[in-house]
């Protein structure tokens, strides 16, 4: 088990060298630099004045150079300077992420629970209408675009129907005690919250319906039943645990691709997250913003697939002999 | 001179006078301001809503009154010698830093060097000045080495010369990554009271301001937010009392929101203005050509673009200066819309129609939407309608962001392109650069388009070296017309800044719409 463990962690680590080398290389074939954006922003400038931020921040030595100095500054946990936002890359990080986890940890959640009951219902009365109508709404869920249903959520709740905020995670100036600052971000992140979800809600149902249909057809339900449970235990303590194995593999990896979602849910919402940041870094040429973003989702990546690794072999004890 | 003197006077004698009319100035309220992104609060950064908010964090040593004339600020007067050379600045006594700390001569030599140093156009606006004289702690004495004509206009905006405190900003390394750009210290306005980036910025009413009973706001909320859906759901229910329209909406949007009861548009006239143009590149053989030059922009109906595309909210073009800069020539007529003109000028030029009706192809670069759709794409889609009149047939070039156009300005990559220059209030800083021989340089907004006569240079060499308004209005009138005969760039239109605001809220249509000092509630709210 615990050469298994330094194995994965070793592969981690490659990986990760892996992806910041692939990403700086990448970055290099966009045209413009971030000097370009400064200076066509304001309308222009003074070639000395440009040929002098390029010189300060390195930009006009050879691209492995870059590269090297880049890793150099890596090893030593700095993830530089932003060129952009005039500030370190790890305090920018670190200013945008309670926005994004709150976003992403409240939507995996909400889709789970909501999606796997839904699942559960569909899966009961496979022919049924409630299945049918489980099975229409999460591909209609699946298939809407976040931005759009974004737009139409706020809309339909901020204007016609005044009842959430359009934008932002607090009322500015924020409210005076405790409680009420937490309500009030409560309050901003009904709406985005709802928005990401739907996408993995959809997801979640469909495949907790064929994990369930799965499940009921198997000699222990059978079993279960004839002993003279009552159908929720049935459904829920013998079915549902069962089931619930691929649910939570699938939670493991979708954390990666829930974090595409979560940007153009924060775009939309207006919230201080990573996503804006990344978007932001990418048009601007903010090599160390946007290197340093894709390094977080990178080891957020590479860390929930070990976890997810490692919770099955607690979980499955077919896995555990297998290294 | 002699229109500073009555500046003076006007500002002396104007405030009493008018606090005890009906529409008094309110003390007291707060502005929430429809903020895009404010990446940093480097007053120096560039960014349009970086400025926006250091410009109110900071003050200036100059800045212009309701008439657009230079007149005191932070230096309470100030005088010019006759030969052009010497500017004495005396700064206001009780002027103080939000820190406590009193303004200094060596804060504003201080702050003075870091501009030259740092400032896009450091060089442009304070070059030629020599030495700094620090005769006690509220007089400061520039010394030139020859005359410069924008030093005043230059020291007008803390866009431009914000005095930054020396114990702050001269100390913790270097400049660019000083650790005060998180938390500026100025002696504008508003102090910064709290900052999230992505997210907010909190201002409040600086006590101990030298002008006296401004500000009259007690706040103001710069409130970041990034999608338009949400900024049309805010400006409806209120939660905004101020947005730049550029960043918010189309200009054709502006009359819907302007049914809205309590909204307001209002289009301010600075002498510091720019527009959208076409440049040449004029290393290719056909736009070397003058005629060829001349007959597109006979071809282009540039008054249609401002009236019908632009809603009438900017103005057709019709030479290099835009029409609000104190420099632009009144009597300058531009070139009128004639196809069988810029016809009868491409037959000239040598380039006939071919047999099917076409001259010759023009590509156009430009950036694609969603930026600034109105001045990008909607005139790369009319140059197309309106040059295949003359039969030129153009071809659309759109760039994937600002980064990508400029490195394809920068290597010259391009036959035509879509420019958006501002004059930077002075010929000297923000006009030249773009015709002068010395400033063909691989970068935007220089002179990519390669266009030099050295009659132009003269000119404006001469003109940055004139003291005297009289003497640089008449170089600079000269330099226009010769401009609008070689047409070295088509002027498509004047834009300025047009904010949309509740309309019990006194905006300022002067000074760039940013004194946000001079802002007060009308009615109790």
């Amino acid at each position: 088990m615990s050469t298994a463990i330094v194995q994965r962690l070793a592969y981690g680590l490659l990986l990760l060298i892996a992806v910041i080398t692939l990403n700086f290389l990448l970055i290099q074939l966009a045209p413009g630099d971030v000097v370009d954006v400064l200076l066509t922003e304001a309308g222009g400038g003074d070639p000395a004045v440009a040929a002098q931020i390029r010189a300060a921040y390195g930009l006009d030595q050879p691209v492995y150079v870059q590269l090297l100095t880049y890793l150099a500054k890596m090893l030593t946990g700095d993830l530089g300077y932003s060129y952009y936002f005039d500030e370190p890359v790890l305090s920018l990080l670190l200013d945008a992420l309670p926005a994004t986890v709150m976003l992403v940890v409240a939507a995996l959640l909400l889709a789970m629970v909501i999606g796997t009951l839904l699942g559960v219902i569909a899966a009961l009365r496979p022919r049924g209408l409630s299945s049918h109508i489980v099975t229409v709404l999460s591909l209609l869920g699946y298939a809407t675009p976040v931005f759009w249903l974004g737009m139409m959520v706020l809309l339909l709740f901020s204007q016609y129907l005044p009842w959430f905020p359009a934008f932002g995670m607090r009322t500015i100036p924020v409210p005076e005690t405790p409680f009420a600052r937490a309500l009030d971000v409560l309050h901003h992140m009904v709406l985005p919250t709802f928005t990401l979800s739907i996408l993995y809600l959809a997801s979640y149902s469909r495949l907790s319906r064929a994990s369930m249909l799965d499940v009921l057809g198997s000699d222990y339900i059978r079993t279960a039943r004839s002993k003279g449970l009552a159908e929720y235990v049935v459904i829920f303590k013998h079915a549902l645990k069962n089931a619930a194995l691929p649910i939570v593999t699938i939670a493991g990896l979708q954390v990666g691709s829930v974090f595409s979602g979560a940007v153009l849910v924060e775009t939309v919402f207006s919230l201080p997250g990573v996503g804006p940041l990344l978007y932001e870094s990418i048009l601007r040429r903010d090599y160390p913003v946007m290197l340093g973003v894709l390094f977080g989702a990178a080891v957020t990546t590479v860390v929930a697939n070990i976890i997810t690794d490692l919770v099955y072999r607690v979980l499955d004890p077919r896995i555990r002999g297998i290294s | 001179m002699k229109y500073l003197a009555f500046a003076i006077a006007l500002m002396t004698t104007a405030l009493p006078a008018a606090s005890a009319s009906a529409d008094a100035p309110r003390q007291g309220g707060t502005m929430v301001y429809l903020s895009g992104k404010m990446p940093s609060l480097d007053p120096l950064h560039g960014q349009y809503n970086v400025g926006l908010v250091t410009s109110n964090i900071f003050a200036s040593l100059t800045r212009l009154n309701a008439d657009n004339e230079v007149s005191p600020y932070l230096a309470e007067s100030y005088t010019v010698s006759d030969d052009g050379l010497t500017y004495t600045f005396n700064l206001a006594k009780d002027a103080r830093f939000h820190d406590g700390q009193p303004v200094t001569a060596a804060d504003v030599e201080f702050s003075l060097g870091i501009i030259r140093k740092h400032h896009r156009f450091g060089r442009q606006m304070f070059g030629p000045i020599e030495t700094v004289e620090m005769p006690d702690d509220h007089t400061v004495i520039f010394r030139l080495s020859r005359p410069h004509g924008p030093v005043l206009l230059a020291a007008s905006t803390p866009r431009q010369l914000p005095i930054m405190p020396k114990h702050v900003y001269g100390v913790g390394g270097d400049y660019k990554t000083n650790p005060a750009h998180k938390n500026p210290v100025g002696s504008g306005p508003f102090r910064l009271k709290e900052r999230k980036i992505g997210e907010y910025v909190l201002l409040e009413r600086d006590e101990n301001h030298f002008r006296e009973g401004f500000p009259y706001l007690d706040q103001v909320i710069m409130r970041v937010v990034t999608d338009k859906t949400a900024m049309r759901v805010g400006l409806r229910q209120k939660q905004f009392h101020l947005a730049n329209v550029a960043a918010t909406m189309r200009y054709g949007d502006i009359k819907n929101f302007e049914k809205i009861p309590h909204l307001q548009a209002t289009r301010v006239v600075s002498p510091s203005g720019g527009g959208a143009a076409l440049e040449f590149n004029h290393r290719i053989e056909r736009f070397a050509n003058k005629k060829v030059r001349q007959a597109i922009a006979h071809a282009v109906d540039n008054d249609y673009i401002a009236r019908v595309f632009h809603a009438g909210w900017t103005k057709s073009a019709v030479g290099p200066m835009p029409k609000t800069n104190i420099f632009f020539d009144d009597s300058l007529k531009g070139r009128a819309f004639d196809v069988e003109l810029a016809n009868r000028l491409l037959d000239e030029a040598g380039y006939p129609r071919q047999a099917d009706g076409t001259r010759f192809e023009m590509k156009v670069l430009y950036i694609a939407p969603p930026h600034n759709p109105d001045v990008q794409i909607v005139l790369a889609e009319y140059l197309a309608v309106a040059l295949k009149e003359v039969g030129i047939k153009v071809v659309q070039e759109p760039m994937p962001g600002a980064a990508a156009w400029s490195q394809r300005m920068g290597d010259w990559n391009y036959e035509t392109s879509i420019i958006l220059a501002g004059d930077k209030i002075d010929p000297a800083i923000g006009i030249g650069r773009l015709y002068v021989c010395d400033n063909i340089k691989n970068q935007a907004y220089t002179n990519t388009s390669g266009y030099c006569n050295e009659a132009v240079d003269a000119l404006f060499a001469k003109g940055a070296q004139e003291a005297n308004f009289d003497k640089r209005l008449a170089i600079y009138k000269e330099v226009q017309a010769l401009l609008v005969e070689d047409m070295p760039i088509f002027w498509l239109t004047d834009a300025s800044p047009i904010f949309l605001h509740h309309k019990d809220l006194r905006f300022p249509s002067y000074g760039y719409g940013e004194f946000w000092d001079e802002v007060y509630w009308k009615t109790a709210q």
